[in-house]
């Protein structure tokens, strides 16, 4: 009876311990993360401006309201069908090409593998806003690279990043050059995760790369697909640097993904009441895929 | 993938394609980096030189004692050192704590830490601006250092945790038998295993901060405060013809030493990152 008491009293201040352990990043996220997640519900149903901001006037959901009914850009016509179209796009292209580009870098008789990959992490750890300016560069259409190499096959110059039906081709390009490297790290771990032998079972069995790669590999790697997938929209989803800095949104709102147009009004118009609306509805986004996130990530180890 | 014998023209095919996306990879940096070593004559002529004809160091003295100025960079530093002490503090302490103890809520809590890359910055920020002006934090070193080691030390625990999870307890239980206090064991004997997971986090939090833009361009407003990335915005927002070469010095003076840094540490980088983006 003693020996468990004291046992027991053991346990005890070993759960306070970790408690003192993991208080400062808990702490730390409460203050930085989660009370302005909850400010920022209280702030959606304010007006707050800029220029007078310790000035905040309960306005009910006019700043719902007067988001999701504005006109040029229309909320749902153009910013959301724009966010879409960016996300859409950049995902499939940055999953679908990171697959097909860690199956490449995973043949057994590539030589120069780590080269390829440092090379292909370079576009990954450079700031979103150099990435940015990078692309104007590149895109430039009095002096920049792609109209030169365009004219040496012929095609007329195009203005990149003026022209209003260009312009989402063109931050798509640029986006899934920084955007894919985190994917084929990710197929690569996945890959790695599954044991030669079951490749050389089904060689002796007869079974053409194809076969393999349709029965044995996609199946094995689906669970991190879906996780890179995800992880993907969120990222895209939340882009705001490089593509702030390569056509800070324009021409004509073009470009205005939800994120820009989050900053948009709380920053460059100075109403921070709708800034907080618009960032609300990119929150209820966020969470929902987090969900998802969660309920697919298995903690078996933890 | 296990195939003995594979065609030429196949082998032919694969080191095609990867070297057209290396060539994509590099293609926008090599011409920003060549051109910080060009004239400005060379910059706006058409078509652009490959190789500078003329090359110069002109642009770098120019960033230097121009508009642009080194004070931009000496605030990234210091943004990003302060980060990555932030992100190390707080995850090898959350780390040890989500590995040796089995607290009540432990499961969730660890799980929760994953919401957080999905929480838009922008949405948070809104009310951090506020709350910074307020408070007086805004357009301080702290406020980007405390906001970009939080937004990292998520991450940066579920690293640490992967780290700390490979060495047995027997051997703090051992110290700490010996007489040695849990502190003591964590700094002499823990800690200096764990090394390399801290030098990951510390990689990872000091490119957080290098890198950032975003919270730096709201919460920033004097010159003696702005990082590089908003100096360079700013520089080629206000003026309306851009001067790609000096803006090209800079970003060049901006990305090698992070390239310089990764070819060094690349090995923990790559495991790191991996291993906590996932865990099964």
């Amino acid at each position: 009876m003693f020996a468990q008491g004291s046992k027991k009293s053991i346990q005890i201040s070993k759960n306070a311990m970790g408690y003192l352990f993991v208080s400062p990043l808990i702490i730390g996220l409460g203050l930085f993360m989660a009370y302005p997640l909850l400010d920022s519900i209280r702030m959606s149903f304010f007006k707050i401006e800029l220029m007078n901001i310790r000035l905040a006037t309960f306005i009910g959901i006019k700043n719902f309201v007067r988001m999701f009914t504005s006109t040029e850009p229309s909320f749902w016509g153009d910013t959301m069908r724009i966010t879409v179209i960016f996300v859409g796009a950049c995902v499939a292209l940055q999953v679908g090409i990171g697959l097909g580009l860690a199956l490449l870098l995973n043949f057994k008789w590539l030589k120069g593998r780590i080269i390829f990959r440092n090379i292909f992490l370079l576009p990954w750890i450079t700031a979103g806003v150099i990435c940015g300016y990078s692309w104007r560069f590149v895109y430039n259409s009095s002096t920049g690279v792609l109209n030169y190499l365009l004219s040496l096959v012929g095609i007329a110059p195009q203005a990149w990043l003026s022209n209003p039906n260009l312009v989402m081709l063109s931050i798509i390009i640029a986006n899934i050059w920084k955007g894919t490297t985190y994917s084929v790290l990710i197929q690569t771990a996945g890959l790695q995760s599954i044991p030669d032998e079951i490749y050389e079972a089904a060689y002796t069995d007869g079974a053409s790369p194809w076969q393999s790669l349709i029965h044995i590999t996609l199946p094995l790697l689906a669970p991190f697909l879906f996780i890179n997938l995800l992880t993907e929209t969120g990222d895209t989803f939340n882009a705001f640097d490089r593509i702030y800095a390569m056509t800070r949104g324009g021409p004509l709102h073009s470009t205005e993904i939800l994120s820009i147009y989050t900053y948009r009004q709380a920053f460059v118009h100075g109403d921070l009441g709708i800034g907080a609306a618009a960032g609300l509805f990119q929150i209820i986004i966020g969470l929902i895929l987090a969900i998802i996130y969660l309920k697919a990530f298995r903690l078996r180890a933890y | 993938m296990y195939y003995p014998k594979v065609r030429t023209s196949i082998k032919l095919l694969v080191y095609g394609v990867l070297i057209i996306w290396s060539i994509y990879c590099i293609l926008p940096l090599y011409w920003v980096f060549t051109s910080a070593f060009k004239p400005v004559a060379e910059t706006r002529s058409f078509p652009p030189t490959l190789i500078p004809k003329h090359p110069t160091l002109l642009n770098f003295v120019k960033v230097a004692t121009g508009s642009f100025g080194l004070q931009p960079f000496i605030n990234s530093i210091i943004i990003s050192l302060g980060c990555a002490f932030v992100a190390i503090v707080i995850s090898a302490l959350a780390g040890y704590g989500f590995s040796r103890f089995r607290f009540r809520g432990r499961r969730p809590l660890l799980l929760s830490l994953l919401i957080v890359n999905f929480i838009p910055l922008l949405a948070i920020l809104i009310p951090i601006y506020r709350t910074f002006v307020l408070y007086g934090l805004y357009d301080t070193y702290l406020a980007l250092i405390i906001m970009d080691g939080i937004r990292i030390a998520p991450f940066c625990t579920w690293l640490m945790l992967g780290f700390y999870e490979s060495i047995p307890y027997t051997l703090e239980e051992a110290a700490m038998l010996d007489g040695c206090s849990r502190l003591r064991a964590l700094w002499h004997v823990v800690f200096p295993l764990v090394s390399p997971g801290i030098a990951a986090v510390a990689i990872f939090a000091y490119l957080e901060g290098w890198n950032d833009f975003t919270l730096a361009v709201i919460l920033t407003s004097s010159e003696r405060i702005r990082p590089y990335t908003v100096q360079l915005f700013k520089l080629i927002g206000e003026r309306s013809f851009v001067q790609w070469n000096e803006l090209s010095a800079a970003s060049f003076m901006a990305v090698v030493p992070v390239l310089i840094a990764f070819g060094i540490f690349q090995k923990h980088f790559v495991s790191g990152l991996t291993r906590g983006a996932i865990k099964e």
